[in-house]
């Protein structure tokens, strides 16, 4: 299952054999999959199967229990926190309710993450604004708080945020969630278009499997714990896994299981 | 900027206080002052406390810095005290350095007194010499011997005084020393006149004076048919009966001895006139108020009146009644008159001498009719 | 660095009845001492440059100039309190001169910095309780570490710093309330002059009576700044969580600074006597 490329690239992540429970509750059991460079990878499965977990484990806000990840080539599990941060710092992270700072303004919460760089007040407030055109937010919106902002304009803001840093892999969590289905699809074309332009490495975990079909090019499945079926969107449907051909067939996702 | 603005208030509020504080604690520990360092050793400090002050004449100037305790018995304590250097100039060799209380409750602080003129200034670091501090329990006990000492003289002046009566007395009789100096009889007799002049003293004069006031209203043509049954003192033995009212229910006003409530002395009277009995003396006594020798004098009279009513209205043995002034008496809570019935067999007391009466009817003979009461 | 999703609520919180709830308890306990000793030591860790002075400043007017209001009512409360309650004792034992004495000595060494502490603790330790405890939840925290900002510089020793700075400057402040509040009641009662009121309290005073009692603040500020953090940064358990973090670090910073008020106070005269 598992496509292995011998000569793996800069900024590409690789999971292997990765555990995680908490107290008795196995989340991970044994997930191995490689996110090779500018490709999209759509972590899919029911809810509460971890995949959340999964993307904070990439970023070390919380630490496997047993397993490697390694980002652009460097493993990530058992850095010091000064070492993680120079990777996190290739690493943009959209949260599920965009986690905007509530006592920031819209541009103070994107150019957050430049706090520590070299950049100057005027480049500064130059990258926000950039930053803010090209996730479709008006001006008019720069110096509002998040709570005066629509849930679909802060995932926006959260997306400009991540992507401060110019980072080379993005993270996102349920990207579409909440989001009413124009805004979804807007949320997803936005996505595409910066894999293009940018070229991004990316691991979307989402439930939206319309918007998983049209950005990501490998689809990955995880049920239990375990990783069940990867490929593209085409192949997992076609495949004889019955959970994915249960997952993708027709969106019927409130399937009973197996 | 309204963040920055609050911030400061804050800020310039804080040091500002602080600023007062130190101000103020630094003016008290003088510590912007120049100052010199004197030692005084003690025997005993009293509960001197460092930081306390030190008054120069009266005036704080100083501070206890520090008191040690001596490395072996038979030595003494040392105070280290900070003393403001304007006071250089008046604290000399001799200077003495004693401790003091503000007062029963206060704070002990050392006083140093201004030296002789003559005596050299102080050097700095220089010891003074520590006068033993007074401590409140020392006080009480000197407060008893005072008292002991006053109890001695009090009785040496009653031992003076019996000394000076017999001298009259042996002067009067004409025997003793004095007696036998006067060979002269007209002599004698000027003598005699004088000493019974010195008898009537300013006392007498004015207690029979004020005593006639009282019976001349009542139509006493003389007052010595009342005041011959008046006694000294009080028998020495209980009474076996009692009767006593307040004087304000017998008598008609405060300071009169003219009776208002006779009927109250009935039962009194009934008593007397029913029962046999050695001895009855009527009473009349006062609260603490008032002065000595007219409450004396009242009470004498209410005491003469209060007999008179007794002896015109029931029949009895009127030799055996007998009247008593005590005056002021300190158990008595107000005036009041008292008829006092002692048993068949009880010596009946001799009249006082009239002039003398008044003067020598002391405290003792009050204490003893308040404890009869 | 969530490893342990222990409870948050102060251990006496849970209803101990058999053998096991009391083992829970006294577990939950050392855990909690065993966290916040980590805190602690990541904290300290979290004391070097880059130094986020503009929070520090934010969070010196939030700690600070906006509690001042506050802690001056209290402190000028207390000193009314106090100039009515001792002049009353005073007038039995006939000593109501030593009254300006009594509440410049009771106000500064004790009432002042006790009475900001608990209002500090109150309002700024649920401040902090709640800040951070709404932005552990809504993963703003995790957020700002995933933006390689140290949320322990950036959040925590900013506000620890904060509380530990401004808690002198208050305790002055209400001090000095407390101080004319109760001339002011006394004066009242039996007019005197502010100067001879104040020559009066602070005679015979020394710095050693009245700058230690001060600092000692800076003790109760780390205590808040640090029980509020630690509360607030190890809050699970959504917006009822948050609620939860907010009471406890009220509840354990009030607790703390009472507690080591009395360390403090036993060093004190151990180090001036």
């Amino acid at each position: 299952m598992s496509q292995t490329r011998s000569n793996p690239n800069a900024a590409s992540v690789e999971i292997r054999d990765l555990r995680k429970s908490f107290g008795d509750q196995k989340v991970l059991n044994g997930i191995t999959f490689i996110v090779s460079h500018g490709r999209t990878v759509a972590v899919l499965g029911r809810s509460g199967t971890g995949k959340s977990v999964l993307l904070k484990l990439l970023v070390g806000l919380q630490a496997p229990d047993s397993g490697s990840i390694r980002v652009a080539g460097e493993e990530i599990t058992g850095l010091d926190p000064y070492a993680l941060n120079r990777i996190r710092k290739q690493m943009g992270f959209l949260f599920q309710q965009a986690a905007l700072y509530d006592s920031l303004t819209v541009a103070q919460n994107v150019a957050f993450p430049l706090r520590n760089t070299t950049l100057s007040e005027n480049d500064r407030q130059e990258k926000v604004r950039e930053l803010l055109s090209s996730v479709g937010l008006k001006e008019e919106h720069f110096a509002k708080m998040p709570a005066e902002i629509s849930g679909g304009m802060q995932k926006r803001v959260g997306l400009a945020r991540a992507l401060a840093l110019d980072p080379a892999i993005l993270l996102l969590d349920e990207p579409t969630a909440g989001l009413d289905p124009i805004s979804a699809a807007e949320i997803g074309n936005l996505i595409t278009e910066l894999k293009r332009r940018r070229g991004i490495t990316a691991v979307v975990v989402t439930h939206d499997i319309q918007g998983a079909k049209t950005f990501s090019d490998t689809l990955v499945l995880l049920n239990d714990g375990h990783l069940v079926a990867q490929g593209t969107f085409d192949d997992l449907r076609k495949s004889k896994n019955e959970f994915a051909a249960r997952f993708l067939g027709n969106g019927d996702h409130v399937s009973n299981g197996r | 900027m309204s963040k920055a603005f609050r911030l400061g208030v804050l800020i310039v509020a804080a040091l500002f206080i602080l600023g007062a504080g130190i101000f103020w604690i630094g003016n008290n520990e003088m510590r912007f002052r120049s100052k010199y360092r004197l030692n005084a050793d003690f025997q005993n400090v009293a509960g001197l406390a460092e930081g306390a002050e030190v008054r120069i004449a009266g005036v704080r100037k100083g501070t206890v810095r520090r008191i040690d305790l001596p490395q072996r018995p038979g030595q003494k304590v040392r105070v280290e005290m900070d003393l403001d250097s304007d006071t250089h100039r008046l604290v000399r060799h001799d200077s003495p350095a004693a401790i003091h209380a503000d007062g029963l409750m206060g704070d002990e602080y050392v006083k140093i007194s201004m030296g002789s003129t003559e005596a050299s200034a102080v050097q700095d670091n220089e010891t003074l010499q520590g006068a033993q501090p007074v401590e409140i329990s020392d006080l009480i006990d000197k407060a008893n011997g005072i008292l002991d000492t006053a109890g001695g003289a009090m009785q040496s002046v009653n031992q003076t005084a019996d000394s000076l009566s017999s001298i009259t007395s042996k002067i009067n009789s004409g025997a003793g020393t004095v007696g036998a100096l006067i060979n002269d009889r007209k002599l004698y007799q000027n003598v005699n006149q004088s000493t019974t002049e010195l008898q009537e003293d300013l006392e007498a004069v004015k207690h029979n004076f004020l005593l006639s006031h009282f019976f001349n209203q009542r139509g006493y043509e003389d007052s010595a048919e009342l005041t011959k049954y008046e006694i000294g003192q009080l028998p020495g033995r209980p009474a076996v009966r009692k009767f006593s009212w307040p004087a304000r229910q017998i008598f008609d006003k405060p300071d009169t001895a003219k009776l208002k409530g006779e009927k109250a002395l009935r039962e009194a009277g009934a008593f007397l006139q029913s029962n046999p009995f050695g001895l009855a003396v009527v009473a009349g006594y006062s609260d603490m108020e008032g002065d000595i020798a007219k409450e004396k004098v009242l009470t004498e009279a209410r005491a003469m009146v209060v007999r008179d009513y007794l002896v015109k209205n029931f029949k009895m043995d009127d030799t055996r009644i007998k009247t008593i002034g005590i005056g002021k008496s300190p158990d008595a809570n107000a005036a009041g008159i008292a008829v006092l019935v002692y048993p068949t067999g009880t010596a009946l007391p001799g009249p006082v001498a009239q002039s003398t009466g008044a003067a020598r009817s002391t405290g003792a003979n009050a204490q003893a009719a308040s404890h009869s009461q | 660095m969530t490893g342990s999703i222990s409870t948050l609520a102060p251990p006496a919180a849970r209803p101990g009845g058999g053998k096991n709830d009391l083992k829970i308890v006294v577990v939950s306990v050392f855990e909690w001492f065993g966290e916040l000793g980590i805190f602690c030591a990541r904290l300290f860790r979290a004391f070097t440059s880059p130094y986020e002075v503009s929070e520090l400043i934010h969070q010196c007017d939030e700690t600070g100039s906006k509690s001042l209001p506050l802690v001056a009512l209290a402190g000028a409360a207390t000193g009314v309190v106090l100039s009515l309650q001792t002049r009353d004792s005073l007038i039995h034992f006939g000593a109501k001169s030593m009254l300006p004495a009594i509440i410049a000595y009771s106000v500064i060494k004790e009432s002042g910095p006790v009475i900001t502490g608990l209002i500090v603790s109150g309002r700024v330790g649920a401040g902090i309780g709640a800040e951070l405890g709404s932005m552990r939840v809504t993963e703003q925290i995790d957020a700002m570490e995933v933006s390689a900002v140290d949320p322990f510089r950036f959040l925590v020793a900013t506000r620890v710093l904060a509380c530990v700075l401004m808690m002198p400057l208050l305790t002055l402040c209400a001090d000095a309330c407390a101080i004319v509040s109760g001339w002011i009641a006394d004066t009242l009662a039996e007019p005197i002059s502010l100067r001879h009121f104040l020559d009066n309290g602070f005679k015979g005073a020394r710095f050693s009576d009245f700058i230690p009692p001060t600092l000692k603040t800076l003790g109760f500020g780390f205590i808040i700044g640090i029980v509020a953090c630690f509360q607030g940064m190890r809050t699970s358990g959504g917006t009822e969580g948050v609620g939860r973090a907010a009471t406890s670090s009220v509840v354990l910073s009030s607790l703390f600074v009472i507690l080591a008020d009395v360390i403090f106070v036993r060093l004190i005269l151990m180090i001036y006597s």
